[in-house]
């Protein structure tokens, strides 16, 4: 694979913003193998998931509201899948960003 | 509106960095942002990176986030073996049309490392971080140094009394 002659580093610029009402799941998978005497085999644990909501609140002058990257890295960590947002501006210049996420800690 | 995305989080906590230089000292010296410079070299998205300073048990401590691409990249090594003299490989380090007539040479990739962390280093410096404070269940996060105005409207929207928003304003604008 060729390295790019022009590296692209994007870091923006910060932006204030608060997040409220953050909730987390945690739960542990686990599968029990049947050997083949039809008795239990080697169960094996996989990596704790976290399954997450949180709101995120910026003000509408810079629609910081909308910054989910930044939000999102305050919030977690690892593989992190964002499976909804929603995005609401109010009157009060603080918009609202909802958004659920799931969240593999330890996943390489 | 509905939509999925995927990221890729490196976080670190680091204990006791007492200020903001400790704090930004910390942060270069952390081996995740050695290991970002070369994800990015490797061709991974660097979508933002927040430095975090807050207070956790009474003791001040510095959080780093790089947020990458979540995605998979291919190295498929392609180089002859060679003998260089110390010259040679001084030579080739400095010479960026070499670097990118040899992209797949590891000193093309030696070379995009150093100049991906000095990139890094520079973003850090240069990036104001975000200072951290909890009410109840809000966390407000205030650019250091930044605009007093936005972050009172915010501390009184987590509901933090005059007297606490006088406090955090003091420590986060300096007056």
């Amino acid at each position: 694979m060729p390295i790019s002659s022009n590296l692209q580093i994007g870091v923006a610029s910060a932006s204030d913003l608060m997040v409220q009402n953050l909730e987390v799941e945690r739960s542990l998978s686990e599968v029990v193998r049947k050997n083949k005497d039809g008795g239990f085999a080697v169960a094996t644990a996989f990596d704790p998931m976290i399954s997450g909501s949180v709101t995120i609140l910026g003000t509408s002058d810079d629609d910081v509201g909308g910054d989910l990257q930044t939000a999102i890295s305050l919030v977690s960590g690892g593989k992190t899948i964002v499976t909804e947002k929603t995005y609401t501006r109010n009157q009060d210049n603080f918009d609202e960003t909802s958004v659920s996420f799931q969240n593999a800690p330890s996943a390489t | 509106m509905t939509q999925q995305s995927i990221y890729h989080i490196i976080k670190q906590s680091i204990a006791d960095t007492k200020n903001e230089a400790a704090s930004r000292k910390a942060a270069i010296a952390s081996a995740d942002t050695a290991a970002v410079a070369g994800a990015a070299v490797a061709g991974i998205a660097i979508h933002d990176f927040n430095r975090i300073i807050e207070t956790h048990d009474g003791e001040p401590r510095t959080i780093t986030a790089w947020n990458l691409d979540e995605t998979t990249v291919d190295f498929r090594p392609d180089f002859p073996a060679e003998t260089l003299t110390t010259g040679e490989v001084v030579r080739r380090m400095k010479d960026s049309s070499w670097q990118r007539a040899n992209p797949d040479h590891p000193i093309s990739y030696m070379a995009q490392a150093i100049e991906a962390f000095r990139r890094l280093v520079r973003s850090i410096k240069e990036k104001r971080p975000l200072v951290a404070f909890s009410r109840g269940r809000s966390t407000a996060y205030l650019v250091l140094g930044g605009d007093e105005a936005k972050g009172r409207r915010i501390l009184q929207k987590a509901n933090f009394s005059e007297e606490e928003i006088q406090a955090i304003c003091h420590e986060v604008y300096g007056h």
